[in-house]
Protein backbone atom coordinates (compact mmCIF):
# COMPACT_ATOMS: atom_id res chain seq x y z
CA UNK A 1 0.00 0.00 0.00
CA UNK A 2 2.08 3.20 -1.36
CA UNK A 3 1.15 6.60 -1.72
CA UNK A 4 0.51 7.07 -5.46
CA UNK A 5 1.05 10.55 -6.59
CA UNK A 6 -0.66 10.36 -10.04
CA UNK A 7 -4.11 8.99 -8.46
CA UNK A 8 -3.52 11.98 -5.90
CA UNK A 9 -3.78 14.16 -8.87
CA UNK A 10 -6.23 12.34 -10.61
CA UNK A 11 -8.60 12.86 -7.30
CA UNK A 12 -7.77 16.42 -7.08
CA UNK A 13 -8.86 17.05 -10.43
CA UNK A 14 -12.04 14.60 -10.09
CA UNK A 15 -12.81 16.69 -6.60
CA UNK A 16 -12.54 20.02 -8.77
CA UNK A 17 -14.89 19.04 -11.43
CA UNK A 18 -17.43 17.63 -8.92
CA UNK A 19 -17.01 21.11 -7.07
CA UNK A 20 -17.55 23.39 -9.90
CA UNK A 21 -20.35 21.12 -10.94
CA UNK A 22 -22.13 20.86 -8.02
CA UNK A 23 -21.65 24.80 -7.86
CA UNK A 24 -23.14 25.60 -11.00
CA UNK A 25 -26.20 23.07 -11.03
CA UNK A 26 -27.09 22.08 -7.27
CA UNK A 27 -25.88 24.91 -4.52
CA UNK A 28 -25.78 28.28 -6.72
CA UNK A 29 -28.95 27.53 -8.09
CA UNK A 30 -30.79 26.20 -5.36
CA UNK A 31 -29.22 28.79 -2.73
CA UNK A 32 -30.29 31.26 -5.11
CA UNK A 33 -34.05 29.49 -5.10
CA UNK A 34 -34.05 29.37 -1.63
CA UNK A 35 -33.35 33.10 -0.89
CA UNK A 36 -35.42 34.43 -3.97
CA UNK A 37 -38.45 32.34 -2.53
CA UNK A 38 -37.57 34.09 1.40
CA UNK A 39 -37.63 37.40 -0.15
CA UNK A 40 -40.66 36.57 -1.89
CA UNK A 41 -42.64 35.26 1.41
CA UNK A 42 -40.80 37.99 3.33
CA UNK A 43 -42.22 40.78 0.59
CA UNK A 44 -45.54 39.10 0.60
CA UNK A 45 -45.46 39.59 4.87
CA UNK A 46 -44.48 42.90 4.67
CA UNK A 47 -46.97 43.87 1.87
CA UNK A 48 -49.77 42.11 3.80
CA UNK A 49 -48.72 44.05 6.54
CA UNK A 50 -48.56 47.24 4.69
CA UNK A 51 -52.25 46.41 3.37
CA UNK A 52 -53.89 45.73 6.93
CA UNK A 53 -52.54 49.24 8.09
CA UNK A 54 -53.64 50.70 5.44
CA UNK A 55 -56.77 49.11 5.92
CA UNK A 56 -56.69 49.48 9.78
CA UNK A 57 -56.12 53.68 8.54
CA UNK A 58 -59.24 53.37 5.83
CA UNK A 59 -61.25 51.80 9.01
CA UNK A 60 -60.15 54.90 11.46
CA UNK A 61 -60.67 57.51 8.96
CA UNK A 62 -64.13 56.22 7.58
CA UNK A 63 -64.88 55.81 10.82
CA UNK A 64 -64.09 59.33 12.14
CA UNK A 65 -66.26 60.41 8.82
CA UNK A 66 -69.24 58.54 9.92
CA UNK A 67 -69.34 59.87 13.78
CA UNK A 68 -68.57 63.45 11.96
CA UNK A 69 -71.58 62.58 9.64
CA UNK A 70 -73.57 61.33 12.03
CA UNK A 71 -72.86 64.68 14.35
CA UNK A 72 -73.41 66.93 11.21
CA UNK A 73 -76.99 64.91 11.03
CA UNK A 74 -77.93 65.82 14.29
CA UNK A 75 -76.86 69.33 14.26
CA UNK A 76 -79.26 69.79 11.23
CA UNK A 77 -81.90 68.03 12.80
CA UNK A 78 -81.37 70.25 15.77
CA UNK A 79 -81.37 72.91 13.55
CA UNK A 80 -84.35 72.06 11.55
CA UNK A 81 -85.61 71.42 14.61
CA UNK A 82 -85.02 75.04 16.20
CA UNK A 83 -86.34 76.38 12.49
CA UNK A 84 -89.66 74.31 12.65
CA UNK A 85 -90.07 75.45 16.52
CA UNK A 86 -89.50 79.37 15.29
CA UNK A 87 -91.70 78.89 12.39
CA UNK A 88 -94.06 77.52 14.44
CA UNK A 89 -93.86 79.70 17.45
CA UNK A 90 -94.02 83.01 14.70
CA UNK A 91 -97.12 81.29 12.78
CA UNK A 92 -98.97 81.15 16.46
CA UNK A 93 -97.85 84.80 16.94
CA UNK A 94 -98.89 85.61 13.50
CA UNK A 95 -102.51 84.00 14.29
CA UNK A 96 -102.40 85.40 17.82
CA UNK A 97 -102.09 88.76 16.28
CA UNK A 98 -104.34 87.69 13.33
CA UNK A 99 -107.38 87.35 16.20
CA UNK A 100 -106.51 90.36 17.73
CA UNK A 101 -106.42 92.25 14.70
CA UNK A 102 -109.93 90.71 14.35
CA UNK A 103 -110.97 90.91 17.50
CA UNK A 104 -110.19 94.48 17.56
CA UNK A 105 -112.02 95.10 14.11
CA UNK A 106 -114.90 93.12 15.66
CA UNK A 107 -114.72 95.38 18.36
CA UNK A 108 -114.86 98.19 16.18
CA UNK A 109 -117.94 96.92 14.50
CA UNK A 110 -119.87 96.76 17.44
CA UNK A 111 -118.89 99.57 18.34
CA UNK A 112 -120.33 101.28 15.29
CA UNK A 113 -123.43 99.18 15.82
CA UNK A 114 -123.98 100.16 18.71
CA UNK A 115 -123.02 103.75 18.18
CA UNK A 116 -125.82 103.64 15.54
CA UNK A 117 -128.05 101.72 17.50
CA UNK A 118 -127.79 104.48 20.20
CA UNK A 119 -128.36 106.51 17.30
CA UNK A 120 -131.53 105.21 16.30
CA UNK A 121 -132.79 104.55 20.07
CA UNK A 122 -132.03 107.78 21.02
CA UNK A 123 -134.86 108.99 17.42
CA UNK A 124 -137.31 106.04 18.46
CA UNK A 125 -136.79 106.65 22.41
CA UNK A 126 -137.69 110.75 21.33
CA UNK A 127 -140.52 110.11 19.42
CA UNK A 128 -141.81 107.37 22.20
CA UNK A 129 -141.00 110.16 24.75
CA UNK A 130 -142.56 112.90 22.66
CA UNK A 131 -146.35 111.04 22.23
CA UNK A 132 -146.05 109.14 26.01
CA UNK A 133 -145.44 112.99 27.28
CA UNK A 134 -148.01 113.99 25.17
CA UNK A 135 -150.60 111.39 26.55
CA UNK A 136 -149.48 111.86 29.88
CA UNK A 137 -149.32 115.74 30.11
CA UNK A 138 -152.60 115.70 27.05
CA UNK A 139 -151.42 118.87 25.78
CA UNK A 140 -149.39 119.83 23.27
CA UNK A 141 -146.58 121.79 24.46
CA UNK A 142 -145.11 124.40 21.76
CA UNK A 143 -142.06 122.53 19.84
CA UNK A 144 -139.07 125.32 21.91
CA UNK A 145 -140.25 123.49 24.98
CA UNK A 146 -140.73 120.37 23.96
CA UNK A 147 -137.25 119.98 22.00
CA UNK A 148 -135.39 121.48 25.64
CA UNK A 149 -137.21 118.73 27.68
CA UNK A 150 -136.17 116.00 25.35
CA UNK A 151 -132.37 117.52 24.79
CA UNK A 152 -132.61 117.52 28.97
CA UNK A 153 -134.01 114.20 29.12
CA UNK A 154 -131.41 112.43 26.81
CA UNK A 155 -128.44 113.97 27.98
CA UNK A 156 -129.52 112.66 31.44
CA UNK A 157 -129.61 109.76 30.29
CA UNK A 158 -126.02 109.84 28.32
CA UNK A 159 -124.60 110.79 31.83
CA UNK A 160 -126.20 107.71 33.68
CA UNK A 161 -125.36 105.27 30.14
CA UNK A 162 -121.21 106.58 30.72
CA UNK A 163 -120.95 106.14 34.39
CA UNK B 1 -9.72 -10.10 2.72
CA UNK B 2 -6.59 -10.02 0.64
CA UNK B 3 -7.84 -7.29 -1.80
CA UNK B 4 -8.24 -5.25 1.30
CA UNK B 5 -4.82 -5.26 2.33
CA UNK B 6 -3.55 -4.79 -1.28
CA UNK B 7 -5.52 -1.68 -1.55
CA UNK B 8 -6.85 -0.97 -5.06
CA UNK B 9 -5.77 -2.32 -8.02
CA UNK B 10 -4.81 -1.12 -11.63
CA UNK B 11 -7.92 -0.99 -13.36
CA UNK B 12 -6.51 -0.11 -17.19
CA UNK B 13 -4.34 2.84 -17.98
CA UNK B 14 -4.74 5.30 -20.09
CA UNK B 15 -1.35 7.11 -21.45
CA UNK B 16 0.61 5.31 -19.21
CA UNK B 17 -1.29 6.97 -15.90
CA UNK B 18 -2.68 3.26 -13.94
CA UNK B 19 -6.21 4.04 -13.55
CA UNK B 20 -7.64 2.60 -10.22
CA UNK B 21 -10.35 1.17 -8.72
CA UNK B 22 -10.71 4.14 -6.83
CA UNK B 23 -10.26 6.28 -9.60
CA UNK B 24 -13.47 4.64 -11.06
CA UNK B 25 -15.65 4.40 -7.97
CA UNK B 26 -14.67 7.66 -7.68
CA UNK B 27 -16.02 8.34 -11.51
CA UNK B 28 -19.08 6.18 -11.09
CA UNK B 29 -19.67 8.35 -7.64
CA UNK B 30 -18.98 11.58 -9.37
CA UNK B 31 -21.56 10.55 -12.64
CA UNK B 32 -24.21 9.34 -9.96
CA UNK B 33 -23.98 12.63 -7.65
CA UNK B 34 -23.79 14.82 -11.14
CA UNK B 35 -27.39 13.08 -12.19
CA UNK B 36 -28.90 13.38 -9.28
CA UNK B 37 -28.49 16.91 -9.31
CA UNK B 38 -29.21 17.67 -12.55
CA UNK B 39 -32.20 15.67 -12.44
CA UNK B 40 -33.76 17.62 -8.57
CA UNK B 41 -32.24 21.31 -9.96
CA UNK B 42 -34.27 20.81 -13.29
CA UNK B 43 -37.63 20.69 -12.20
CA UNK B 44 -38.03 23.50 -9.57
CA UNK B 45 -40.73 24.60 -8.90
CA UNK B 46 -42.47 27.47 -6.62
CA UNK B 47 -44.11 24.98 -4.46
CA UNK B 48 -41.56 22.34 -3.63
CA UNK B 49 -42.67 18.54 -3.86
CA UNK B 50 -40.77 15.07 -3.64
CA UNK B 51 -37.36 14.77 -4.08
CA UNK B 52 -37.12 19.33 -4.50
CA UNK B 53 -37.58 18.74 -0.75
CA UNK B 54 -34.58 16.83 -0.17
CA UNK B 55 -32.74 18.81 -2.43
CA UNK B 56 -33.35 22.22 -0.56
CA UNK B 57 -33.43 20.45 2.63
CA UNK B 58 -29.42 19.26 1.51
CA UNK B 59 -28.69 22.73 0.36
CA UNK B 60 -30.33 25.07 3.57
CA UNK B 61 -28.93 22.70 5.92
CA UNK B 62 -24.91 23.07 4.11
CA UNK B 63 -25.22 26.52 4.07
CA UNK B 64 -26.30 26.94 7.69
CA UNK B 65 -23.94 24.58 8.58
CA UNK B 66 -21.20 26.44 7.30
CA UNK B 67 -22.86 29.39 8.57
CA UNK B 68 -23.26 28.13 12.08
CA UNK B 69 -19.17 27.02 11.71
CA UNK B 70 -18.26 29.33 9.78
CA UNK B 71 -20.02 32.71 10.20
CA UNK B 72 -22.06 34.51 8.23
CA UNK B 73 -19.08 36.29 5.75
CA UNK B 74 -18.30 32.86 4.92
CA UNK B 75 -21.23 31.67 3.44
CA UNK B 76 -19.40 31.02 0.40
CA UNK B 77 -17.27 28.34 1.80
CA UNK B 78 -20.72 26.21 1.76
CA UNK B 79 -20.67 24.94 -1.94
CA UNK B 80 -17.16 23.37 -1.29
CA UNK B 81 -18.27 22.28 2.00
CA UNK B 82 -21.39 20.66 0.41
CA UNK B 83 -19.27 18.89 -1.90
CA UNK B 84 -17.21 17.81 0.03
CA UNK B 85 -19.53 16.21 2.19
CA UNK B 86 -21.74 14.81 -0.15
CA UNK B 87 -18.52 12.76 -2.41
CA UNK B 88 -17.12 11.77 0.76
CA UNK B 89 -20.38 10.78 2.24
CA UNK B 90 -21.23 8.64 -1.21
CA UNK B 91 -17.55 7.37 -0.98
CA UNK B 92 -17.92 6.20 2.21
CA UNK B 93 -20.80 4.48 1.13
CA UNK B 94 -20.41 2.92 -2.28
CA UNK B 95 -18.45 0.46 -0.70
CA UNK B 96 -22.46 -1.01 -0.11
CA UNK B 97 -22.78 -1.28 -3.42
CA UNK B 98 -19.95 -3.41 -4.36
CA UNK B 99 -17.45 -0.46 -5.64
CA UNK B 100 -13.37 0.04 -4.01
CA UNK B 101 -14.80 3.21 -1.37
CA UNK B 102 -12.38 5.79 -2.91
CA UNK B 103 -11.82 7.44 0.89
CA UNK B 104 -10.34 3.84 1.19
CA UNK B 105 -7.20 4.75 -0.74
CA UNK B 106 -4.54 7.60 0.38
CA UNK B 107 -4.74 9.04 -3.13
CA UNK B 108 -8.21 10.16 -2.15
CA UNK B 109 -7.53 11.20 1.24
CA UNK B 110 -4.14 12.79 0.59
CA UNK B 111 -5.75 14.94 -2.35
CA UNK B 112 -8.20 16.05 -0.41
CA UNK B 113 -5.97 16.97 2.71
CA UNK B 114 -4.06 18.57 0.10
CA UNK B 115 -6.83 20.68 -1.12
CA UNK B 116 -8.01 21.72 2.33
CA UNK B 117 -4.15 22.79 2.76
CA UNK B 118 -4.54 25.55 0.49
CA UNK B 119 -7.46 26.64 0.99
CA UNK B 120 -5.81 27.01 4.69
CA UNK B 121 -3.25 28.71 3.42
CA UNK B 122 -4.39 30.42 0.80
CA UNK B 123 -7.29 31.90 3.17
CA UNK B 124 -4.70 33.30 5.83
CA UNK B 125 -2.33 34.42 3.25
CA UNK B 126 -5.31 36.71 1.61
CA UNK B 127 -6.88 37.64 4.98
CA UNK B 128 -4.14 38.72 7.16
CA UNK B 129 -2.10 39.49 5.06
CA UNK B 130 1.64 38.07 4.09
CA UNK B 131 3.39 39.70 6.52
CA UNK B 132 1.31 39.08 9.72
CA UNK B 133 0.50 35.02 7.45
CA UNK B 134 4.56 34.77 7.96
CA UNK B 135 5.32 36.75 11.07
CA UNK B 136 2.48 34.20 12.84
CA UNK B 137 4.60 31.07 11.65
CA UNK B 138 8.15 32.50 11.77
CA UNK B 139 7.81 34.31 14.70
CA UNK B 140 5.10 33.58 17.42
CA UNK B 141 4.80 32.76 20.20
CA UNK B 142 8.98 32.95 20.41
CA UNK B 143 10.68 34.34 17.28
CA UNK B 144 12.43 31.24 14.93
CA UNK B 145 12.76 28.93 18.19
CA UNK B 146 9.22 28.18 17.64
CA UNK B 147 9.24 28.45 13.55
CA UNK B 148 9.77 24.65 13.24
CA UNK B 149 6.98 23.38 15.30
CA UNK B 150 4.22 25.77 13.55
CA UNK B 151 5.35 24.61 9.95
CA UNK B 152 4.91 21.34 11.00
CA UNK B 153 1.56 21.89 12.92
CA UNK B 154 0.48 23.59 9.32
CA UNK B 155 1.25 20.60 7.54
CA UNK B 156 0.20 18.14 10.09
CA UNK B 157 -3.93 19.30 9.32
CA UNK B 158 -4.05 17.63 5.82
CA UNK B 159 -1.79 15.08 7.04
CA UNK B 160 -3.96 14.43 10.08
CA UNK B 161 -7.34 15.04 8.12
CA UNK B 162 -6.12 12.62 5.46
CA UNK B 163 -5.31 9.70 7.24
CA UNK B 164 -8.32 9.60 9.78
CA UNK B 165 -10.23 9.37 7.04
CA UNK B 166 -8.60 6.60 5.38
CA UNK B 167 -7.70 4.71 8.01
CA UNK B 168 -11.57 4.35 9.21
CA UNK B 169 -12.66 3.48 5.69
CA UNK B 170 -10.38 1.20 5.30
CA UNK B 171 -10.44 -0.55 8.42
CA UNK B 172 -14.22 -0.61 8.18
CA UNK B 173 -13.31 -2.28 4.71
CA UNK B 174 -10.61 -4.58 6.51
CA UNK B 175 -12.90 -5.44 9.58
CA UNK B 176 -15.72 -6.55 7.07
CA UNK B 177 -13.52 -8.38 4.79
CA UNK B 178 -12.50 -10.50 8.20
CA UNK B 179 -16.05 -10.72 9.26
CA UNK B 180 -17.38 -11.86 5.90
CA UNK B 181 -14.35 -14.64 5.78
CA UNK B 182 -15.94 -15.85 9.17
CA UNK B 183 -19.74 -15.20 9.05
CA UNK B 184 -20.83 -14.55 5.61
CA UNK B 185 -24.40 -14.06 6.76
CA UNK B 186 -26.96 -12.13 8.52
CA UNK B 187 -24.44 -10.52 10.87
CA UNK B 188 -22.36 -8.60 8.70
CA UNK B 189 -26.10 -6.53 8.17
CA UNK B 190 -25.99 -4.76 11.22
CA UNK B 191 -21.99 -4.49 10.85
CA UNK B 192 -22.72 -2.99 7.03
CA UNK B 193 -25.10 -0.36 8.67
CA UNK B 194 -22.59 0.42 11.76
CA UNK B 195 -19.31 0.54 9.59
CA UNK B 196 -20.56 1.97 6.56
CA UNK B 197 -23.22 4.32 7.01
CA UNK B 198 -22.63 5.50 10.49
CA UNK B 199 -18.90 5.43 10.49
CA UNK B 200 -18.90 6.79 6.67
CA UNK B 201 -21.62 9.75 7.60
CA UNK B 202 -19.36 10.48 10.78
CA UNK B 203 -16.18 10.34 9.14
CA UNK B 204 -17.42 12.76 6.37
CA UNK B 205 -18.82 15.47 8.63
CA UNK B 206 -15.67 14.91 11.05
CA UNK B 207 -13.82 15.86 7.80
CA UNK B 208 -16.24 19.03 6.66
CA UNK B 209 -16.30 20.12 10.16
CA UNK B 210 -12.35 20.48 10.73
CA UNK B 211 -12.08 21.64 7.31
CA UNK B 212 -14.36 24.06 7.80
CA UNK B 213 -12.85 24.92 11.45
CA UNK B 214 -9.32 25.42 10.60
CA UNK B 215 -10.19 27.53 7.32
CA UNK B 216 -11.96 29.81 9.94
CA UNK B 217 -9.37 30.10 11.73
CA UNK B 218 -6.94 30.67 9.24
CA UNK B 219 -9.50 33.34 8.41
CA UNK B 220 -9.69 35.02 11.73
CA UNK B 221 -7.35 37.96 11.65
CA UNK B 222 -8.01 39.08 15.65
Amino acid sequence: MDIDIRTIVLQIINTLILFFVLKKILFKPVTKFLDERKNAIESKIDKTEEDLKAAADLKAEYEAKLTEARKESMTIMENATAQSEKKKSEIIAQAREEAERIRHKANEEIEVEKEQALIYLRDQLADLVTSAASIIIEKNLDSDSQEYLIDRFIEGMDGANEE
Amino acid sequence: MDKALEGASVVFEIFGIPITETIVSTWIVMVVIIIGAYLITRSFKRLPSGVQNIAEALVEGINDFTVQTMGEKNRWFASYAGTLLIFIFLANISGLFGLWPPTADTGTTIGLGIMTFFIIQYQGIKNKGIGLYLKNILLEPIPILFAPMNIISELATPISLAFRLFGNILAGVVVMGLIYSVVPIVVPIPLHIYFDLFAGLLQSFIFVMLTMVFVSMAIETE
